[in-house]
């Protein structure tokens, strides 16, 4: 099984992870990324890769569980 | 707090270009440009002193039509050659007379004594050449590496078909380079309100990529370098252009323009200018007047110093800027000329930019994914693995670059995957579109401005 991990120290709000994947990832107000679901199903898998490749300050990774 | 990419040490390695450095050494394997051949248009022209990767040359067109390009400085005494005087099978230092070939080879050391075999033992360091469609290429590294010379469409097609161009750029080749996978400048450097009215009445599809203030990316590698895909869609379009762009190793990019292409070669002079050869080509038809009113540009921006190459923009210390043009509108960036607008604006980063007090963002996207490609390759190449590009089997001429107008939804990664759609630019596509807009998109621009 596929985890999502946000490392906020190095989040920096670009919000690239919730347009690549907003059914896993929130901006919430304090301008920081959250972690909504936090096991992607195999359909979602690409989006977010795409998010993990996408967030400018490599603040995401995926760990197998 | 900058950006947590791209360490001090990453930097130098992406910009430092010189003898002896990890990115000069990997772009000495490959051919590249080195002059326009109409800096030499006969054997007795002038020699042109040139440098490039660093090292200080001087070209010169020998008797036999042959450009030699060869270390700047005579191997007797270091005179410059560029004093030297031609017209011969060589050039000719005007210290003792010495005359030197294209390969090199001293063919004449005049004080000696006739019997001397000396000249015989002196190699001068000269670099081979050919010549291509207005375009003399050269390749710089070991010998025993040159690969084929390369069958790119700039070095196939014939003249008529290929517009070279070339201009001098006091700045690191990479932040110019970094330009051109940039999707998201277009609607604000390059804006302006008469291209803006024109867009309004315009069919032609490509006039997208300045009114899109947000567009898509992607980005993928293939054997030579690596591709973006870029996706402009006006708001109220269910029909997007797709750009397929190619980034081919070490400098050279591709972009679809009409039915053709934008082809450009960034060659290092040293680590604080460069040279942008920029070539225009028409693979269908010979190039014609209709070119620059159907790309919405002026013959005069393409005005360079004979000699310097600079654009007669260029003051000396920036870019000529009307800000009365900004103020009313009519111009976002006050600066006149695509092209002047994107020199202006990474010229302005200073002679290296400092990565290291950058602040990347979302748009970044494509920048952050090239420049860690790079890392990467340079990695491949300190392990002696064989490099994007000079592969046995490549072959430049097919690489892909292409435009595409589809469904605006389309996953970017089809559009790249089927090589078989392109949108097929007609001649006469600019005309009057069917349902115009209503509105477009202007940048900021302040009160009482912009397209009503």
């Amino acid at each position: 099984m596929i985890e999502i991990v946000v490392d906020q120290a190095m989040c920096r709000g670009h919000g690239q992870c919730e347009l690549s994947a907003p059914d896993y990832f929130e901006l919430r107000d304090d301008g920081l990324a959250y972690v909504i679901m936090q096991n992607p199903g195999e359909g979602d898998l690409t989006a977010v890769e795409d998010a993990v490749i996408r967030c400018p300050e490599e603040a995401i990774s995926l760990r197998r569980q | 707090m900058a950006s947590s990419f791209f360490t001090e040490e990453e930097d130098r390695l992406l910009t430092q270009t010189g003898p002896g450095t990890t990115m000069g050494d990997f772009m000495r394997r490959y051919w590249f440009p080195a002059l326009l051949s109409n800096r030499l248009p006969a054997a007795n022209s002038d020699p042109v002193p040139i440098t490039l990767l660093g090292e200080e040359l001087v070209a010169f067109r020998s008797a036999d039509g042959r450009v030699g390009l060869v270390d700047r400085y005579c191997p007797h005494r270091r005179a410059s050659l560029a004093l030297a005087r031609t017209g011969e099978c060589g050039i000719r230092c005007i210290y003792h007379g010495w005359l030197i070939d294209p390969d090199g080879r001293v063919l004449e050391t005049p004080p000696e004594p006739a019997n001397s075999r000396f000249a015989q033992t002196v190699q001068h360091r000269a670099y081979p050449t050919r010549e291509a469609a207005g375009v003399v290429w050269t390749y710089m590294g070991p010998p025993e590496a040159r690969p084929p010379f390369p069958n790119w469409l700039a070095t196939t097609l014939p003249e008529s078909h290929v517009l070279p161009l070339l201009y001098y750029q006091p700045c690191n080749w990479l932040q110019s380079f970094e330009g051109d996978f940039d999707a998201g400048h277009a609607p604000y450097l390059h804006w302006s309100k008469q291209d803006a009215e024109f867009a309004l009445n315009l069919k032609w599809q490509d006039q997208k990529i300045f009114f899109d203030p947000r567009p898509l990316t992607a980005f993928a590698v293939a054997p030579w370098g690596v591709q973006s895909v870029m996706r402009f869609v006006l708001e109220y379009q269910t029909e997007a252009v797709y750009w397929v762009n190619a980034y081919v190793m070490p400098f050279f990019s591709m972009l679809p323009v009409l039915d053709g292409y934008l082809f450009r070669a960034l060659v290092p002079s040293n680590d604080e200018s460069h040279y942008a050869f920029t070539l225009f080509l028409s693979p269908a038809r010979p190039l014609a007047d209709d070119f620059y009113l159907t790309l919405g540009i002026r013959p005069e921006d393409f005005e360079v110093d004979p000699t310097t190459y600079y654009s007669p923009e260029w003051t000396g210390e920036g870019y000529r800027q009307d800000r009365e043009l900004m103020r009313s509108g009519e111009s976002w960036s006050g600066i006149a000329g695509g092209m002047n607008q994107d020199m202006a604006v990474t010229q302005s980063m200073g002679g290296v930019v400092d990565r290291t007090k950058e602040n990347l963002a979302g748009e970044d996207f494509l920048v952050i994914q090239t420049r860690k490609y790079y890392l990467e390759t340079l990695d491949k190449f300190r392990r002696g693995e064989v490099l994007p590009g000079l592969q046995e089997d490549m072959d430049h001429s097919a690489v892909d670059c292409r435009s595409v107008v589809t469904a605006v939804d389309t996953p970017l990664h089809e559009v790249l995957r089927r090589t078989d759609w392109r949108y097929r630019y007609v001649p006469g596509d600019s005309d009057v579109a069917e349902k115009p807009p209503a509105t477009i998109w202007t940048p900021p621009l302040g009160s009482g401005q912009g397209v009503p």
